[in-house]
């Protein structure tokens, strides 16, 4: 993994059609501007966690665990 | 428990249960961005339902408290909802709960 050291209002490109600035910066968070084309899909990662995690969810749940969850 | 069905695809389902039934300490912080989508003007207007993901046994099976779903009982608007709260994770235990007397 490449870790990089960036300034606010510094930024650095990835492949010639994206651009990532530090706007603004706090001690527990950064905010950043991306420059994209349209087609490039950016989603925060807890995002993407959540999605694959309800996946798992909506996968056929067990009727045996549901009887003894009932149970309970 | 409660099931949450798909009208548009009908396999399409999920186990959803009370949050504060199971974890009665349970205080997620909604977002201001979150409130004015679903159209609420306090937190005290929504109520909480977390997606549990029901594994082979209940001990393995676990529910998303980082994630849970917001409803507006109000206006029945509703959405999924990210909580900020390092302390919740998508994948909380249901086995080392136990529903109080009664439940």
């Amino acid at each position: 993994m490449l870790i990089l050291q960036r300034r606010k209002g510094q930024s650095l490109s990835i492949n010639k059609n994206i651009t990532l600035t530090v706007v603004d910066a706090g001690p527990e968070w950064v905010k950043l501007a991306i420059d994209a084309p349209k087609d490039i899909p950016i989603l925060r990662s807890e995002l993407k966690e959540a999605a694959a995690e309800n996946k798992e969810a909506s996968a056929t749940a067990s009727r045996q665990v549901l009887d003894e969850l009932l149970k309970k | 428990m409660i099931s949450l069905q798909s009208l548009d695809d009908e396999t399409l389902s999920f186990i959803l249960m009370n949050p504060f039934r199971i974890f009665p300490d349970y205080t997620p912080e909604i977002s201001g961005q979150d409130l004015r989508e679903l159209g609420a003007e306090s937190p005290d207007d929504i109520s909480y339902y977390v997606v549990s993901t029901i594994r082979e046994t209940v001990a393995g099976s676990t529910v998303n408290l980082k994630a849970p779903l917001a409803v507006n009982a109000l206006n029945r608007r509703a959405k999924q909802i990210i909580l900020d709260q390092p302390e919740y994770t998508f994948r909380h235990a249901l086995g080392s709960t136990n529903r109080k007397e009664g439940e």
